[in-house]
């Protein structure tokens, strides 16, 4: 029994990101595609997104011109290559507050935004701080938490401390304090509403970018694979190694169910296909009854 | 309907939704807020007036994070208050630099802007002493201190300049900053392979 489908969506792409940005460590491994993509899990019941993209209008122009972002489409333009409007959105899993993960809030009017309290403490905090130390408030965009103010106030905020179970029915949220963000935290998807669950999908936000950061090159250390972290940590790379372990426990060490949406090569993996936009849509998932997005 | 309609109609909703035209500030036009930054006096007020633009876009984060605990963590005031201190004492540093900032004839629109931004943040920060009537979705103090914020965050728009290094993210090391803008990545050598496949290799750390 599959009661949810899942598919990761992409919505932009830098072309050519740097390896060692992804992979702590891959220094001098030249480049790769960085897809920026957004999940979707789907029932009957419920249309909810892991994360929502950045926001084009502010600096979709600057993103393009200085840093190579390509292809952006809306979400409108996106979901409705799964026959979906941002309005048919009711819940959002926001992972962190980076500015491509937590950007395009107003354009899910009906979405309820689920973020780790934590998350936005520690960004408040961080941003008090001398200018010496920027460096802790890279990719935090304040007009995000601008937007968030007025979610609040909708009471369409809502914080979280720490894990939450059953969000939506079969959907819990994890938290990773300190490890890519202050407060990360990644979306467990129980597909058979069982706990504990025989169909189990993980969806890893930015704690997990690629497939390395799950099985990397063990040689240095005289094994086979080796958690290895991604380049960018605010908290630590050790706790983004303990939160990796903690998934991996979740999907009994099988990594196809972990699903890393920065990851090109989703599409190896799963069914997927490319919308006339070049987008790729891959179907980690199909519910049972519902049709396939891809074929 | 007239532009005063609309605010009085604005007024009297309780709750706007986020594309409400409430929020909108007209769209910036940096050419014209920085005119001639090919002038040497004005790159040198864009050098001197960048720590406060930086410190003005933290400000309006603060105040919005420190917004949103209000609402949804409001047993958490304690936790928050030093972060107010914090935010009205880096207003005042920074309120400071700007008015000490000499501006050529050619940038006042972008001191009249900065001007704005801390008007408006003085008068939130303000708004944050009594913190208590922030967290309803009614609160009238609550929809002064949005609104002013927006309007802060609009002009913040306004006044960035990429030519002057200040926008409105640091994406420096963020999953965008591909180590280099277009040009820097195109000249270093791209192994035919390495673009989705880079094989694990020895870790280093340097």
């Amino acid at each position: 029994m599959a009661n949810y489908s899942i598919h990761v969506l992409e919505y932009a792409a830098v072309p050519e990101y740097h390896v060692s940005g992804i992979i702590y460590g891959y220094h001098n491994q030249g480049y790769r595609k960085l897809p920026y993509a957004y999940a979707l899990i789907r029932s009957e019941d419920h249309v909810a997104l892991v994360d929502v993209g950045y926001n084009h209008k502010d600096y979709g122009k600057h993103l393009a011109d200085k840093f190579g972002v390509r292809n952006w489409h809306s979400p409108r333009d996106v979901l409705s290559e799964v026959g979906l409007t941002p309005e048919d959105v009711d819940t959002v899993f926001v992972t962190h507050a980076h500015f491509d993960h937590f950007g395009s809030v107003e354009d899910f009017p009906n979405a309820t935004f689920y973020i780790q309290e934590r998350e936005l403490a520690k960004w408040v905090w961080a941003m008090s701080l001398p200018d010496r130390m920027r460096w802790m408030m890279v990719a935090v965009d304040p007009g995000d938490i601008l937007r968030g103010v007025d979610l609040a106030r909708q009471g369409r905020l809502v914080t979280v401390d720490g894990d939450m179970q059953d969000v939506i029915p079969g959907v819990d949220l994890h938290a990773a304090y300190d490890s890519h963000t202050f407060g990360s935290m990644w979306v467990t998807v129980r597909n058979d509403g069982a706990t504990p669950s025989q169909d189990t999908w993980v969806l890893a936000g930015d704690l997990i970018y690629v497939y390395e950061n799950i099985e990397g090159d063990g040689g240095a250390v005289g094994v086979d694979k080796v958690y290895t972290p991604t380049g960018l940590a605010t908290g630590s790379q050790t706790n983004l190694v303990l939160a990796t372990e903690e998934i991996m426990k979740q999907v009994d060490y099988e990594k196809r169910r972990v699903v890393p949406v920065h990851e090109e090569r989703l599409k190896d993996d799963f069914p997927s296909r490319n919308t006339s936009a070049d987008l790729r849509i891959s179907e980690i998932c199909v519910a049972d009854g519902a049709n396939s997005q891809v074929n | 309907m007239t532009p005063q309609n609309d605010i009085d109609e604005c007024i009297a909703t309780p709750i706007h939704a986020s594309d409400c035209t409430s929020w909108e500030i007209p769209d910036p036009d940096p050419e014209l807020i920085l005119a001639s930054f090919d002038d040497e006096a004005v790159a040198a007020y864009a050098v001197r007036i960048r720590p406060v633009y930086e410190r003005f876009k933290r400000i309006i984060g603060q105040l919005s994070g420190l917004l949103i605990l209000a609402q949804t963590a409001p047993a958490q005031a304690d936790r928050d208050q030093p972060m107010v201190t914090s935010a009205r004492e880096q207003l005042a540093e920074a309120a400071e630099s700007r008015r000490e900032s000499r501006a050529p004839q050619a940038a006042r629109r972008h001191v009249a802007a900065m001007a704005r931004i801390e008007e408006q943040l003085d008068a939130v920060l303000a708004t944050l002493d009594r913190r208590i009537d922030l967290a309803t979705p009614e609160s009238p103090d609550l929809e002064l201190a949005m609104r002013r914020l927006f309007t802060a965050h609009g002009l913040l728009l306004a006044v960035s300049d990429d030519r002057a290094e200040m926008t409105p993210v640091d994406f420096s090391h963020a999953c965008c900053s591909c180590g280099a803008n277009g040009s820097d990545a195109d000249t270093t050598a791209v192994e035919p392979d390495a673009s989705t496949t880079a094989s694990p290799s020895p870790q280093s750390t340097d």
